[in-house]
């Protein structure tokens, strides 16, 4: 083991000894020595006498502080506990703009403000710059190093500290006695059931009690349930969705910690389940507001400890507002076709029966998308349905069944063409519910998709010996792997959203709570785009399929399978809610 | 009941605001009651059995002041501004069964000098109806006081009824009016007109300043005893031909109403009409509790004096200002006389059965009833009779 001089030590630090001997010393094993010179020279050109037990960075250190470890910058200034983050407490500029990122990185460089952020920690003491992290917007401020400095001097000094400290992070307990510094409206107090009710909010999780006897939902939270008597009760998750009840602005703060905001307006919200809730809309001008505008639940960390629910106009509700419904092409009241700016909605409204669809339901959908695409002002169109069980389960059985075994072929004589075969503009689906059979052949025509957490997506035809003959077999495989498209057309068993958004069947999974203001989202990020040129974008990414061929053999196949007496007996099992008897006949 | 009860002595100090009444709440309220008792032709020595306001003193201290030797009765309704009123059937029901000869109710406070009820709630947010809910689940978003409490259900029977702002600003006029007859109203000689009504600025909307109680420091209090006793009285006894209180449900959380109008008094009225046998057709009067102007309107529905949602019509047609078919609060009441818990609601309505309200006396008034309003709609009723 070799012995270096102080000297080449010290050049070592101030990156001047010669290469060479910097290989040198790295090939050698390390020594003791070696540490407790480094530390020596440290230590003379550091501002304070105490004792450095470890290096940091060039200008951190652990020190022994009478019977503490603490963290000190070079200049002296003491950052605490060296188990708690130092940065918490360090001074923060933070460059989250393309002007002020753009000071540091030009062009390409450049980071994008809207996921990146630069934070440069700096020395209150001093004001040197001390570290320097590229996080995404809101990460906590990274801990880079937590040395084990007891283990480190026990097993490799030899000279175990005097005191041994508890070996955990800190930064929590410390970032957790800030509370209420600057907060000082009243909060809740944090027990019992409130405190239970203000745990979830701070999950962003908004739930009230609800009877497991009756099903009731209760708020406040009570021992009993006032309906059944029962004691039996759970934390269960609203929607987070609402209207407003009523309100009452304040013009004047009658409790003088509100004197800085008024006018502000306390407000009831009745929630979907039925309960209301005392809250404030954020983002709304007390004058803004009427009783059942739609609003939505965000959550408004007001202290360390405490979470308030509070709600913001629904999205899809501002955007509904806006909307007008066409009238004219005379739809069933099944089918739903609204417009909006740039934007047609097109919505399925039959929930009671799954949203499932007729022939009359089929052809209105033909005719709302055909007067979609003929109309210049319309850009994108988004395809939902109502409620939150099913997006479309395909069609109606009890109708279609005998249609499609007559050989009817439910509006679609080219063989060359399925739905959606000719909308060259966007077609966005907002998949709230089921997708399953007709539903999804129906989705596979769709440009973008967005589906609630709760949707599904199948093609169970085969489990009645049918086949989906809406072009499923050649769409479907073009847009997931092959092994995942054939599991869905060939044992029939759906998927979850989750699933269907790892195999790239949709863009995005949200709360249904979400859904809309998604799909809106995506709209108009296509709408800043040249219409031509995406529209042109969609025809030739699809022509380029060149499904056509596909479309026909699909047909001409299928109609073998739909004459056979396994499509007669599946539906008619399905109907008598038994196992089908399969011949293969 | 064995027999009934009545009122047989009424005594009030003086109402002001600035600069406030220079007395302790305890000495306010000593003074009513002991000229309530003069009023009686009673000793003060003769009280057994006293009431006092929820927070404002206790049986104790009155009995020790006043030189009651022999309380034998004590009890307060929590029932904030409806206790006075409730305090009526407890004390009838006292003194018929036996359980005291008289009853004390006293009620006051230095509303306006004293600390006011919303630096309380400030420093005590448990101090407010609801407790521990309110402070965990309304305070934290600013809803902190009685008129923000009640302009949201006032908003919601705007909303389903179309009541308007303007129903609300003929009550703030008929209460001023009212009060110019009264020597004793903080308003007298401070009128006001609808105009006026509907320039006032708001406090909490839909609330304008003029839809709100007045914050005056004073007190009142009333003798009660058994009619049997009172006959031999030198006063004119009104008798409580009967009275009862009521709470909305839930009581202690005011937005989970599956009927957001139903308060005390809707329990309340029913019952007390029913057992004195008579009407809201057949009252000379009627004095009801009056912390906020929609308040009148939903008592006055849920009394029965109109269906529920005519209350801006009634007011209208009928008439509750002076020389209206329904005079309402002759006195002016906590808008325009002086806020006194509701006790001086109750004293006015025995000066108008005693035929001694002067330029204000209701012709021929005998039958009329007083209503108590309190914490989140707790309500009392009670028929007073000459
Ligand atoms: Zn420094
Ligand atoms: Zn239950």
């Amino acid at each position: 083991m070799a012995d270096f001089l102080k000297e080449d030590i010290e050049m070592l630090i101030d990156g001047v000894l010669p290469w060479p001997a910097v290989q040198e010393m790295m090939r050698d094993a390390k020594d003791t020595d070696r540490f407790d010179k480094y530390v020596e020279i440290l230590q003379s050109r550091v501002d304070f006498s105490e004792p450095i037990l470890l290096p940091l960075t060039p200008s951190l250190f652990i020190v022994a502080k009478n019977k503490d470890r603490v963290v000190k910058c070079r200049c002296g200034h003491d950052f605490g506990d060296y188990r708690i983050n130092w940065k918490v407490s360090a001074l923060i500029y933070v460059r989250d703009t393309k002007e002020s990122i753009g000071e540091v990185f030009k062009g390409r460089e450049m980071p994008d403000p809207e996921w990146c952020q630069i934070r440069e920690y700096i020395c209150p003491g001093c004001g040197t710059q001390l570290e320097v992290e590229a996080v995404p917007r809101g990460c906590p401020p990274d801990f880079d190093f937590l040395p084990d400095l007891d283990t480190f001097y026990d097993e490799w000094l030899n000279r175990p500290l005097r005191k041994r400290f508890e070996y955990r992070d800190k930064t929590l307990d410390e970032v957790s006695q800030w509370e209420e510094r600057t907060y000082n409206k009243p909060i809740p107090v944090l027990e019992g059931f409130t405190k239970q009710f203000y745990r979830f909010c701070r999950k962003g999780e908004l739930r009230f009690q609800r009877c497991k006897e009756c099903g009731t939902w209760r708020h406040v939270p009570r021992e009993m349930c006032p309906e059944c008597g029962s004691f039996k009760w759970r934390w269960e998750r609203s929607s987070g969705r609402g209207t407003v009840f009523s309100w009452t602005v304040a013009e004047r703060a009658l409790h003088p910690q509100f004197a800085d905001d008024t006018p502000y307006a306390p407000t009831v919200v009745e929630m979907e389940e039925g309960v209301r809730i005392l809250t404030e809309i954020v983002d709304c001008e007390p004058d803004e507001l009427e009783i059942g505008t739609p609003v939505e639940v965000v959550f408004d960390e007001v202290t360390n400890k405490v979470t308030l629910p509070k709600f913001r106009l629904s999205r899809s509700a501002i955007r509904r507002a806006r909307t007008v419904p066409v009238e004219s092409l005379e739809l069933p009241p099944t089918i739903h076709y609204d417009k909006s700016d740039r934007v047609a909605i097109i919505t399925i409204d039959r929930p009671d029966a799954m949203n499932a669809l007729t022939k009359d339901m089929l052809g209105a959908l033909d005719r709302a998308f055909a007067d979609f695409n003929d109309d210049d002002r319309l850009w994108v169109a988004i395809l939902t349905g109502t409620g939150d069980r099913a997006f479309c389960t395909g069609m109606d059985l009890k109708e279609a069944i005998p249609l499609l075994t007559n050989g009817d072929q439910l509006g679609y004589e080219d063989p060359t063409k399925r739905q959606f075969s000719e909308v060259y503009k966007q077609i966005i689906a907002a998949i709230n519910g089921h997708c399953i059979a007709g539903g999804l052949e129906m989705v596979a025509g769709t440009d973008l998709r967005v589906a609630a957490e709760n949707a599904t997506f199948g093609l169970g035809e085969v489990r009645w010996g049918l086949v989906p003959a809406g072009g499923s077999h050649i769409r479907i495989p073009r847009q997931i792997p092959w092994v995942i498209a054939i599991e869905l057309l060939l044992t029939g068993e759906p998927i979850s959203a989750q699933r269907a958004y790892e195999v790239g069947l949709v863009n995005r999974v949200v709360p249904s709570s979400e859904l809309m203001s998604t799909a809106f989202d995506l709209a108009d990020k296509i709408c800043k785009n040249g219409p031509l040129a995406v529209r042109t974008s969609k025809e030739i990414a699809v022509r380029a399929l060149g499904v056509e061929p596909g479309f026909v053999l699909e047909k001409t196949l299928a109609k073998k399978v739909f004459s056979s007496e396994d499509a007669k007996e599946g539906p008619r099992a399905f109907a008598e809610k038994r196992k089908p008897d399969f011949k293969g006949e | 009941m064995n027999g009934e009860a009545c009122i047989v002595g009424i005594g009030e100090t003086k109402y002001c605001r600035r600069p406030g009444s220079g007395k302790t709440e305890l000495a306010l309220q000593l003074q009513a009651a002991a000229r309530a008792i003069n009023d009686a032709g009673l000793q003060t020595s003769q009280i057994d059995g006293i009431m006092p306001f929820p927070n404002l003193g206790r049986a104790e201290e009155f009995a020790a002041n006043l030189g009651c030797e022999n309380l034998r009765f004590a009890a307060t309704i929590n029932m904030g501004g409806a206790a006075p009123v409730a305090s009526l059937k407890e004390a009838a029901a006292a003194t018929t069964s036996g359980a005291a000869d008289y009853v004390l109710i006293p009620a006051g406070w230095n509303g306006y000098s004293g600390s006011r009820a919303r630096q309380t709630v400030a420093k005590d947010s448990l101090a407010i109806p609801g407790a521990a809910i309110a402070r965990d689940y309304y305070m934290p978003y600013g809803f902190t006081a009685p008129p923000q409490w009640y302009a949201v259900i006032a908003r919601r029977h705007m909303h389903e009824f179309g009541t308007k702002s303007e129903h609300l600003g003929a009550i703030a006029v008929a209460m001023r009016e009212h009060a110019q007859r009264n020597p004793k109203a903080v308003m007298r000689g401070k009128r006001i007109t609808l105009d006026d009504y509907m320039d006032s600025k708001m406090l909490c909307d839909p609330y304008r300043i003029l839809d709100c109680c007045l914050e005056t420091d004073g007190a009142a209090a009333v003798v009660v005893t058994s009619a049997e006793r009172a006959r031999d009285l030198k006063g004119k006894p009104v008798t409580i031909a009967s009275a009862a209180a009521g709470q909305p449900y839930p009581a202690d959380e005011i937005l989970n109403r599956k009927d957001l109008f139903r308060t005390g008094v809707t329990i309340a009225a029913p019952e007390a009409f029913g057992q004195a046998g008579v009407t809201p057709r057949d009252v000379d009067f009627a004095m009801i509790y009056d912390c906020f102007t929609f308040e009148v309107l939903q008592q006055l529905e849920e009394c029965g004096f109109c269906a529920r949602g005519e209350g801006g019509a009634f007011i209208q047609d009928v008439g509750i200002g002076p020389g209206g078919d329904l005079p309402v609060n002759t006195h002016g009441g906590l808008l325009a006389e002086a806020h006194v818990l509701g006790m001086s609601h109750i004293v006015e309505a025995v000066r108008q059965l005693r035929g001694e309200a002067d330029e204000r006396q209701v012709d021929g008034a005998k039958l009329g009833i007083v209503t108590g309003w309190g914490d989140f709609g707790d309500g009392s009723i009670a028929v007073l009779a000459r």
